[in-house]
Protein backbone atom coordinates (compact mmCIF):
# COMPACT_ATOMS: atom_id res chain seq x y z
CA UNK A 1 0.00 0.00 0.00
CA UNK A 2 1.13 3.56 -0.64
CA UNK A 3 2.23 6.24 1.80
CA UNK A 4 -0.95 8.12 0.91
CA UNK A 5 -3.05 5.14 2.01
CA UNK A 6 -1.15 4.86 5.28
CA UNK A 7 -1.70 8.58 5.86
CA UNK A 8 -5.42 8.23 5.13
CA UNK A 9 -5.68 5.32 7.57
CA UNK A 10 -3.76 7.34 10.17
CA UNK A 11 -6.15 10.29 9.76
CA UNK A 12 -9.12 7.91 10.12
CA UNK A 13 -7.61 6.57 13.35
CA UNK A 14 -7.20 10.14 14.58
CA UNK A 15 -10.86 10.91 13.83
CA UNK A 16 -11.81 7.74 15.71
CA UNK A 17 -9.70 8.70 18.71
CA UNK A 18 -11.35 12.15 18.80
CA UNK A 19 -14.75 10.43 18.84
CA UNK A 20 -13.63 7.98 21.54
CA UNK A 21 -12.42 10.81 23.78
CA UNK A 22 -15.79 12.54 23.40
CA UNK A 23 -17.75 9.34 24.06
CA UNK A 24 -15.79 8.43 27.19
CA UNK A 25 -16.25 11.96 28.53
CA UNK A 26 -20.00 11.45 28.26
CA UNK A 27 -19.80 7.91 29.63
CA UNK A 28 -17.73 8.88 32.66
CA UNK A 29 -20.48 11.31 33.62
CA UNK A 30 -23.07 8.54 33.53
CA UNK A 31 -21.22 5.73 35.28
CA UNK A 32 -20.35 5.36 38.93
CA UNK A 33 -17.77 3.60 41.07
CA UNK A 34 -15.29 1.22 39.45
CA UNK A 35 -16.96 1.56 36.06
CA UNK A 36 -16.55 5.32 36.17
CA UNK A 37 -12.88 4.80 37.06
CA UNK A 38 -12.55 2.42 34.10
CA UNK A 39 -14.15 4.99 31.80
CA UNK A 40 -11.75 7.68 33.00
CA UNK A 41 -8.76 5.36 32.51
CA UNK A 42 -9.98 4.59 28.98
CA UNK A 43 -10.50 8.29 28.33
CA UNK A 44 -6.90 8.99 29.32
CA UNK A 45 -5.63 6.15 27.12
CA UNK A 46 -7.54 7.48 24.12
CA UNK A 47 -6.30 11.01 24.78
CA UNK A 48 -2.72 9.75 24.84
CA UNK A 49 -3.22 7.81 21.60
CA UNK A 50 -4.94 10.81 20.00
CA UNK A 51 -1.93 12.99 20.83
CA UNK A 52 0.51 10.34 19.60
CA UNK A 53 -1.35 9.95 16.29
CA UNK A 54 -1.59 13.73 15.89
CA UNK A 55 2.20 13.93 16.14
CA UNK A 56 2.62 11.12 13.63
CA UNK A 57 0.36 12.93 11.14
CA UNK A 58 2.28 16.18 11.64
CA UNK A 59 5.57 14.34 11.16
CA UNK A 60 4.27 13.29 7.74
CA UNK A 61 3.75 16.96 6.86
CA UNK A 62 -0.04 16.67 6.96
CA UNK A 63 -2.65 18.68 8.84
CA UNK A 64 -4.13 16.44 11.55
CA UNK A 65 -7.87 15.74 11.35
CA UNK A 66 -9.72 18.03 13.73
CA UNK A 67 -12.26 16.89 16.30
CA UNK A 68 -15.90 17.58 15.54
CA UNK A 69 -17.59 20.08 17.87
CA UNK A 70 -19.82 17.26 19.12
CA UNK A 71 -20.71 13.67 18.29
CA UNK A 72 -24.10 12.03 18.25
CA UNK A 73 -24.45 9.42 20.99
CA UNK A 74 -27.02 6.66 20.61
CA UNK A 75 -30.05 7.11 22.85
CA UNK A 76 -30.08 8.64 26.31
CA UNK A 77 -27.71 6.18 28.02
CA UNK A 78 -30.21 6.05 30.85
CA UNK A 79 -28.80 2.86 32.35
CA UNK A 80 -25.28 1.71 33.16
CA UNK A 81 -25.68 -1.25 30.79
CA UNK A 82 -26.36 1.19 27.91
CA UNK A 83 -23.19 3.06 28.81
CA UNK A 84 -21.18 -0.17 28.95
CA UNK A 85 -22.56 -1.26 25.58
CA UNK A 86 -21.62 2.07 24.04
CA UNK A 87 -18.12 1.85 25.52
CA UNK A 88 -17.67 -1.61 23.98
CA UNK A 89 -18.99 -0.38 20.63
CA UNK A 90 -16.59 2.58 20.71
CA UNK A 91 -13.70 0.16 21.29
CA UNK A 92 -14.87 -2.10 18.45
CA UNK A 93 -14.85 0.90 16.11
CA UNK A 94 -11.41 2.00 17.28
CA UNK A 95 -10.08 -1.56 16.86
CA UNK A 96 -11.38 -1.60 13.28
CA UNK A 97 -9.63 1.67 12.48
CA UNK A 98 -6.35 0.38 13.89
CA UNK A 99 -6.86 -2.85 11.95
CA UNK A 100 -7.06 -0.84 8.74
CA UNK A 101 -3.92 1.03 9.77
CA UNK A 102 -2.09 -2.26 10.38
CA UNK A 103 -2.85 -3.24 6.79
CA UNK A 104 -1.93 0.18 5.37
CA UNK A 105 1.28 0.83 7.33
CA UNK A 106 4.55 -0.97 7.80
CA UNK A 107 7.46 -1.13 10.24
CA UNK A 108 7.10 0.55 13.61
CA UNK A 109 3.82 2.24 12.75
CA UNK A 110 2.26 -1.13 11.92
CA UNK A 111 3.39 -2.65 15.21
CA UNK A 112 2.15 0.39 17.14
CA UNK A 113 -1.22 0.06 15.39
CA UNK A 114 -1.38 -3.65 16.26
CA UNK A 115 -0.69 -2.83 19.92
CA UNK A 116 -3.43 -0.20 19.89
CA UNK A 117 -5.84 -2.72 18.31
CA UNK A 118 -5.07 -5.17 21.12
CA UNK A 119 -5.63 -2.48 23.77
CA UNK A 120 -9.03 -1.66 22.26
CA UNK A 121 -9.92 -5.37 22.14
CA UNK A 122 -9.04 -5.72 25.83
CA UNK A 123 -11.21 -2.75 26.78
CA UNK A 124 -14.12 -4.00 24.63
CA UNK A 125 -13.92 -7.43 26.26
CA UNK A 126 -13.72 -5.90 29.71
CA UNK A 127 -16.84 -3.79 29.10
CA UNK A 128 -18.76 -6.76 27.68
CA UNK A 129 -17.42 -9.42 29.98
CA UNK A 130 -16.63 -11.58 26.96
CA UNK A 131 -14.35 -11.47 23.95
CA UNK A 132 -15.35 -10.80 20.36
CA UNK A 133 -14.20 -13.01 17.51
CA UNK A 134 -11.43 -11.33 15.54
CA UNK A 135 -11.53 -7.72 16.75
CA UNK A 136 -10.39 -5.15 14.21
CA UNK A 137 -11.48 -7.18 11.21
CA UNK A 138 -15.04 -5.94 10.74
CA UNK A 139 -14.36 -3.14 8.29
CA UNK A 140 -12.94 -3.71 4.80
CA UNK A 141 -9.25 -3.05 4.31
CA UNK A 142 -8.11 -0.03 2.33
CA UNK A 143 -7.35 -1.19 -1.22
CA UNK B 1 -6.98 -22.79 40.47
CA UNK B 2 -5.73 -19.26 40.95
CA UNK B 3 -2.24 -20.30 39.84
CA UNK B 4 -3.62 -22.10 36.80
CA UNK B 5 -5.63 -19.05 35.77
CA UNK B 6 -2.56 -16.87 36.17
CA UNK B 7 -0.48 -19.21 34.02
CA UNK B 8 -3.14 -19.30 31.36
CA UNK B 9 -3.34 -15.51 31.36
CA UNK B 10 0.45 -15.24 31.09
CA UNK B 11 0.44 -17.70 28.18
CA UNK B 12 -2.25 -15.67 26.41
CA UNK B 13 -0.25 -12.48 26.92
CA UNK B 14 2.92 -14.10 25.56
CA UNK B 15 1.03 -15.35 22.52
CA UNK B 16 -0.43 -11.87 21.94
CA UNK B 17 3.02 -10.28 22.11
CA UNK B 18 4.44 -12.80 19.64
CA UNK B 19 1.51 -12.32 17.25
CA UNK B 20 1.88 -8.54 17.32
CA UNK B 21 5.63 -8.76 16.71
CA UNK B 22 5.00 -11.04 13.74
CA UNK B 23 2.90 -8.29 12.12
CA UNK B 24 6.07 -6.41 11.24
CA UNK B 25 7.36 -8.95 8.74
CA UNK B 26 4.06 -10.17 7.31
CA UNK B 27 2.08 -9.09 4.28
CA UNK B 28 -0.60 -6.45 4.82
CA UNK B 29 -3.65 -8.69 5.15
CA UNK B 30 -1.86 -11.36 7.16
CA UNK B 31 -0.56 -8.63 9.46
CA UNK B 32 -4.11 -7.43 10.07
CA UNK B 33 -5.25 -10.96 10.84
CA UNK B 34 -2.30 -11.50 13.20
CA UNK B 35 -3.06 -8.22 14.97
CA UNK B 36 -6.66 -9.31 15.40
CA UNK B 37 -5.68 -12.71 16.80
CA UNK B 38 -3.23 -10.94 19.11
CA UNK B 39 -6.09 -8.71 20.25
CA UNK B 40 -8.20 -11.80 21.03
CA UNK B 41 -5.38 -13.32 23.04
CA UNK B 42 -4.77 -10.11 24.98
CA UNK B 43 -8.52 -9.92 25.73
CA UNK B 44 -8.54 -13.54 26.91
CA UNK B 45 -5.67 -12.74 29.26
CA UNK B 46 -7.53 -9.73 30.69
CA UNK B 47 -10.70 -11.74 31.27
CA UNK B 48 -8.79 -14.63 32.84
CA UNK B 49 -7.19 -12.17 35.28
CA UNK B 50 -10.60 -10.76 36.15
CA UNK B 51 -12.05 -14.15 37.11
CA UNK B 52 -12.59 -14.61 40.84
CA UNK B 53 -10.38 -17.19 42.45
CA UNK B 54 -11.73 -20.10 44.51
CA UNK B 55 -13.34 -19.15 47.82
CA UNK B 56 -11.22 -19.25 50.89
Amino acid sequence: LSAAEATRALQAVLAGEHAAVFAYGALAARLTGAQRDAAITALESHRARRDEVTERVRALGEEPAAAAPAYRLPGRLAHAKDARRLAADVEDRVADLYGQLVAAADGRLRVAAARALADAAVRAATWRGRTSALPGLTAASPT
Amino acid sequence: LRAVLRRLADAEDEAATARISACRTSGAELARLLASVGGCEAAHAALLRSLPGPPG
